[in-house]
């Protein structure tokens, strides 16, 4: 069956449609655009463009909203969605293009505008006052006043009540929100979305942190909305939840829209191809190294929630990839691997023995090294100099007797900075006056001064230039050479393709897929990110 | 005092709920234990008169609570409220000694208090120093000026009967100090969970980004909290001049902070959700004050006070502690 479906997907197999939807070309969609104009347009986008200093964010997008539909907006990270979002709800300004909403001109510059035109968000992971109860929440800086200025707790409370009502939330308005669920809580935030009567409903990845089960109260939530008359707009990564809920889709690519398509009449490769587009660029020092005797092997790790029965491998002198979305538990993976996180159960053996590291020290010892996704919280240490930050892990190599040798280490840090072009003013600069990619630099300089044998690196190049993540490859290509095994995290599939040897497809917590070099596309790592025999199981819901 | 003891009685019959009621209301069920102890031990603890004598030499202790509640409230510290009232107090006691009218002294002693309020949320908003420093600093900066004006020496009142009217005079039986601070109380309460700015208060100390994302703005809230717990401190300090006849040498003011911020934390392990109130932090205030007068009249030393003073501090904080992670809070240290 799964081999089925991942075969169904090949691009090979879909050339016949590719003459029809693949051209990108502006002309198409514009045309496509201008022709879906009607009278039940509840917000229609023209020509938005947003500039922000050294690139264009949005260039010239149309958007099309109609009355009572369910639109879901699609695109990788960077492709403008966020953005599109911001001007729609009057976060950002724009610089080009009109906005018209229910066929009248709109001028929306402030949240206020956005509010008052009938435009409501349900930002992702909503923040609440655990303290307070339900009402207070749904109310909070919206509150309802009496006549002698007072709240009216009455009215409000009565008003929240219909609001859960209307959508059969299983809890009342009195409830404390710290003792709602995370799916409870969400439901929280859309009663105070409903509050403000809204025309259109953005939700922003609104099952990010929801089970299955919450997620199916969610769409029947929204499909109650849809048939009281709310437009909503969807924003999502799981493709089977967009195919089951939206009615049309428009996908977002470079800033540009890829294309605007009626749900029943697409399918899921057609809207990978929209969101990825253009070929692989050769910027990957990938090397063929010989593989040595394993290193690593994991064996049906569990974790809570986020790891549910991993089992993989990695030999020496190999390049791992880890590919897989936000959520898909790949940096829990990581960090159970590196001590920090507890399994419940299954066995990690290093070198052939059982490892069970209690904290990040033992899995140092045993020669694990982690460099983390959020490198400035988790990584740097902002008020410290390169110098320390680089050697504050290994200090114990240039120390005798508890006293620090600091020839031996200047010298050390001096040939780092060197071999991986840190541009700094010089060893002793504070680390937080570095630019992203620099200090991404300095932390893995930090672990390749020591003598691991298991490199693990989470995301290493978001938010790094280009110049810069080519001296990242180049170090991991030289890690591999010298013997030790690289497990790369990234979410960034051209890159994984890139640098790997292997791929590993993570999705909810299992590895739901495993490519060789060369076998994998980038089609095929989104489709088994997003879940790939996921649409055969929801269809016969 | 006495409806709090029903309340007790009522749980502790219902012999099943036992070890509930020591979770939930633990703080409660061991101030009145500890009331009920020092009672039996010295039987003029429970007259009418002796209570409400507590509740007179509570008041003083009281207004500093709730004004470091409403600052607590919004997410900052006051550690600068006891010399505050010290200041206010000398000032006043030395202006009045000067034959000004009570009613401009008054007035002058609530300005200087909403002053140092400004200063205070202007270095925290504006300078960006977190809230514990900032009064720190300013707590010193006001003691070196008390003892600048009065150098060193108590400044005492006799023969000012208008002014010894706030601080000790009475309306029947009841003291007037007792009935400024019910109508303190009233007014803050009606203000923190009865009006909008109230709420937001709340929302902004205890979660500033959710408070951002309803257009709520956190620094403004704190500005108003440390405004308004400045009056009140202003206006302690005349009260305590008044009440004392005359102002002391010594710095009383670290005494009037620790009692203070007891009577906060204290007063919030009352609720369920472990939130401040200013009636949670007036019941707690005012059991400090039993406490003190029940000791003294066991006979324990005037001395030993800022020592338990200080624990009750230390046993107060780690109630609210336990009692917020038990219902799974971060706390707000």
């Amino acid at each position: 069956m799964n081999k089925a479906v991942g075969w169904a997907i090949r691009p090979g197999q879909r050339l016949p449609m590719e003459g029809k939807r693949l051209p990108l070309l502006h002309e198409e969609n514009k045309s496509g655009a201008e022709s879906s104009h009607s009278s039940d347009s509840v917000l229609v986008c023209q020509d938005i463009v947003k500039r922000f200093p050294g690139h264009i964010a949005l260039d010239r997008v149309q958007f099309e909203v109609r009355k009572g539909e369910v639109h879901a907006l699609l695109g990788q990270n960077g492709a403008g969605k966020s953005t599109l979002v911001k001007i729609i709800t009057g976060v950002y300004s724009y610089d080009e293009g009109t906005i018209t909403v229910d066929g009248k001109p709109a001028k929306i510059q402030h949240p206020k505008h956005a509010e008052e035109l009938g435009i409501a968000i349900i930002h992702q992971d909503q923040q609440h006052v655990s303290q307070f109860d339900v009402t207070r929440n749904a109310f909070l800086g919206y509150e309802l006043k009496g006549p002698a200025g007072l709240l009216d707790f009455k009215r409000m409370r009565q008003l929240t009540e219909e609001a859960l009502k209307r959508i059969d939330a299983d809890f009342t308005a009195d409830t404390m929100v710290g003792e709602l669920s995370v799916g409870q809580r969400e439901q929280v935030a859309i009663v105070s979305a409903l509050l403000k009567n809204p025309k259109i409903l953005i939700l922003d990845e609104p099952t990010a942190s929801l089970s299955n089960r919450e997620v199916r109260k969610l769409f029947e939530i929204i499909r109650t909305l849809q048939s009281q008359g709310v437009t909503i707009i969807y924003i999502s990564h799981h493709f089977e939840e967009i195919f089951e809920i939206s009615n049309r889709i428009t996908v977002l690519r470079d800033g540009k829209r890829a294309g605007t398509l009626s749900t029943p009449e697409t399918n899921k490769e057609e809207i990978i191809r929209l969101m990825i587009g253009r070929d692989l660029t050769q910027l990957y020092p990938k090397e063929n190294l010989p593989h040595g005797e394993v290193v690593l092997e994991v064996q049906h790790l569990c974790q809570g929630r986020s790891l549910q029965g991993v089992s993989f491998s990695a030999r020496r002198g190999e390049i791992l990839g880890i590919a897989g979305l936000v959520g898909a538990g790949r940096t829990e993976l990581a960090l159970t691997v590196y001590g920090a996180l507890k399994p419940t159960s299954g066995q990690i053996r290093v070198h052939g023995k059982p490892f069970s590291p209690r904290t990040p020290a033992d899995a140092k010892a045993s020669g694990i090294a982690f460099i983390p996704e959020d490198r400035r919280h988790e990584g740097l240490i902002a008020n410290l100099t390169v110098k320390d930050n680089m050697t504050i892990a290994n200090i114990s190599k240039w120390s005798r007797w508890g006293l620090v040798r600091r020839t031996q280490e200047k010298q050390t840090v001096r040939d780092m900075i060197e071999k991986l072009r840190i541009a700094t003013t010089g060893m002793n600069q504070l680390i937080q006056n570095l630019s992203g990619g620099n200090q991404q630099k300095v932390v893995i300089g930090r672990w390749l001064t020591g003598n691991s044998d298991i490199y693990i690196f989470d995301e290493p190049t978001t938010g790094v230039d280009v110049g810069s993540k080519v001296e990242i490859y180049h170090q991991m290509t030289e890690l591999a050479r010298k013997g030790a095994a690289v497990l790369l995290i990234s979410s960034d599939f051209e890159e994984l393709l890139g640098m790997s040897d292997r791929i590993l497809v993570m999705q909810k917590g299992k590895i739901t897929k495993q490519f060789e070099a060369g076998e994998a596309t980038q089609q095929e790592l989104l489709y088994w990110s997003t879940g790939g025999e996921g649409p055969k199981e929801e269809g016969t819901r | 005092m006495k409806s709090a003891i029903g309340t007790t009685e009522s749980g502790l019959s219902a012999k099943e709920r036992w070890g509930k009621v020591i979770t939930k209301r633990g703080t409660l069920v061991g101030m009145i234990l500890i009331l009920l102890v020092l009672g039996i031990r010295s039987p003029q603890f429970f007259t009418i008169s002796n209570l409400l004598e507590i509740l007179k030499q509570g008041s003083i202790l009281t207004m500093v609570a709730l004004s470091q509640t409403i600052v607590l409230v919004a997410g900052g510290f006051d550690l600068s409220a006891g010399a505050v009232v010290h200041f206010v107090a000398n000032l006043s006691a030395g202006m009045i000694s000067g034959g000004q009218h009570f009613l401009v002294v008054l007035l002058l002693g609530i300005l200087i208090g909403c002053i140092a309020g400004v200063i205070n949320a202007a270095l925290v908003n504006q300078l960006k120093i977190p809230p514990f420093v900032a009064t720190l600093g300013v707590m010193f900066v006001l003691t070196g000026i008390t003892l600048a004006y009065n150098q060193g020496k108590a400044i005492p009142l006799k023969g000012y009967p208008e002014f010894s009217y706030l601080g000790q005079g009475y309306v029947g039986p009841i003291p007037f100090i007792v009935i400024v601070v019910l109508a303190m109380l009233l007014a803050m309460h009606l203000y923190l969970k009865k009006t909008a700015a109230g709420l937001r208060m709340y929302a902004a100390g205890q979660n500033p980004q959710a408070a951002k994302l309803r257009g709520i703005s956190p620094s403004k809230s704190l500005f108003v909290a440390f405004v308004i717990g400045g009056l009140i401190l202003g206006l302690t300090g005349v009260f305590h001049a008044s009440y004392n006849y005359g102002s002391s040498a010594v710095a009383s003011g670290l005494d009037f902070l620790i009692s203070a911020l007891a009577a906060a934390f204290l007063g919030s392990t009352f609720s369920k959700t472990g939130e401040l109130s200013v009636i949670g932090t007036t019941c707690a205030g005012m059991f400090i004050a039993a406490l003190s007068n029940g000791l003294i009249i066991n006979g324990v030393s005037n001395t030993a006070m800022s020592g338990i003073l200080g624990s009750i501090l230390v046993i107060s904080v780690i109630l609210s502690v336990l009692h917020k992670r038990e219902i799974g809070q971060v706390t707000i240290f």
